[in-house]
């Protein structure tokens, strides 16, 4: 029992200094780099003159695209606007006649979306993890 | 019994510190969201209110009639609007008044030189403005009610400058910051009508089945000044914000040939306020505040 009061402790020391010390920072959790020579992707970075394009998600809202280190464009969201986007892309896939299936199975998967929901609410305002994917033309 | 209350302490010391830290980082550590940065540009204007305010810069060539507008060269203009160099009775009236500068705001429509003198200037208000249409009226010439009340509600925010250069340079380019939202409809039959005139565009009925099946009844997109914040049913969408190396980007890959205006459109604010099928237009909402 000592230990355990002493392993929380530790655990609330580790945290406190993460929040109010190092002030939240990201954790990278996935930094891979990729080098492509031909396809799509490849096109795309020699149109627009680039030689490495990298993809960047941090769970505490932001998708940063860049090109050679340049920022191009940042996609921004809380968790409400996320929840909307996922909403009207559910009512969009889903056809009318459907949904009433969707609306069942959404209903049943209840736990797990609530589950779902509280991992994405932890990641997003106390542990912020962050995933980059790098793509080189090589 | 002497460890077990050693433990019972520990453990109390543990929790209530652990209320108190979390307690206290939350309200320390209560850092702005991505999410939250991304709108302060977007909400930055709020406080001065709405209004809409546009600079066109208009270059002409005395020797050769050649004209600029916004930016677009001589060759852009002739190239994708047809227009042809301005002829000599052109000219000779322009040359006349030299450079001017005319204003329109809600209050004041003037015309002075650049060097800032005065040529005419009128006063008038919402009111004036409303007589000189009723004596219209007695004279036989109606407005359509519905246009001269949104033309009124979209001057009364207005500050639009032009400005008129005798100059070979190319002209500076277009500065549009607009907060009233363009309103625009899109019928069941995908016909496109903007501020209320049918522009004889029609979209794909396939993108009106989408938004019906989406039950999307109204959009509110606004780009501010390289951030786009939309709307759909008056709910947030996540917001984009693009930078010039971005549009750059963009330009290239779509191959959109907007190199000569991205400056300008790094610097625009304008936005729409549409509504699709049976639809309305949310009120009350403004690019760049009110949002």
């Amino acid at each position: 029992m000592l230990s355990l009061a002493v392993a929380l402790l530790v655990c609330v020391f580790t945290f406190s200094v993460y929040k109010l010390v190092l002030d939240s920072p990201h954790i990278s959790v996935l930094d891979a780099n990729v080098t492509v020579s031909s396809g799509e992707i490849y096109d795309f970075l020699n149109r627009i003159e680039a030689e490495e394009g990298t993809l960047e998600w941090t769970t505490d809202g932001e998708v940063t695209a860049l090109a050679d280190g340049k920022m191009l464009f940042t996609i921004s969201y809380d968790l409400e606007s996320l929840g909307n986007t996922i909403d009207l892309a559910n009512r969009m896939a889903v056809p009318e006649s459907y949904r009433w299936l969707a609306d069942g199975l959404i209903f049943l998967s209840t736990p797990l979306r609530l589950q779902a929901k509280a991992a994405n609410s932890f990641f997003y305002d106390v542990v912020p993890l962050k995933l980059s994917l790098s793509v080189n033309t090589g | 019994m002497r460890d077990r209350k050693f433990v019972y302490t520990g453990f109390a010391v543990v929790l209530i510190s652990a209320i108190l830290l979390f307690g206290f980082s939350g309200t320390l550590n209560a850092q702005e969201s991505a999410y939250a940065k991304s709108l302060e540009s977007v909400k930055a204007s709020e406080a001065l209110g709405p209004a809409n305010y546009v600079e066109i810069d208009f270059t002409y060539d005395p020797a050769t009639g050649c004209f600029s507008v916004g930016g677009f060269s001589c060759d852009q203009i002739q190239q994708l609007l047809g227009f042809q160099p301005l002829d000599k009775n052109a000219l000779s009236v322009l040359s006349e008044f030299g450079d001017l500068h005319m204003q329109l705001t809600g209050t004041e429509a003037s015309i002075s030189r650049m060097d800032g003198t005065n040529l005419a200037t009128i006063n008038w208000d919402a009111n004036s403005r409303n007589s000189v249409l009723e004596l219209l009226g007695n004279y036989g010439v109606n407005l359509n009610k519905d246009a001269v009340s949104r033309a009124e509600e979209i001057l009364t925010l207005s500050d639009l400058n032009l400005n008129v250069r005798a100059s070979p340079e190319t002209s500076e380019t277009l500065h549009v910051a607009l907060s009233t939202l363009i309103l625009a409809d899109i019928a069941k039959n995908g016909y496109l009508s903007v501020e209320g005139i049918n522009t004889g565009l029609m979209l794909n009925p396939e993108v009106v089945r989408i938004a019906e099946m989406g039950d999307i009844k109204n959009i509110t997109a606004c780009w501010d000044k390289g951030s786009f914040v939309t709307k759909v049913n008056g709910n947030d969408l996540p917001t984009i914000t693009l930078s010039e190396e971005g549009l750059e980007a963009a330009d290239k890959a779509l191959n959109l040939g907007l190199e000569d205006i991205l400056p300008s459109l790094i610097n625009t604010r304008i936005g729409t306020n549409l509504a699709i099928s049976d639809g309305t237009h949310p009120e009350d909402v403004y690019c760049g505040g009110g949002y």
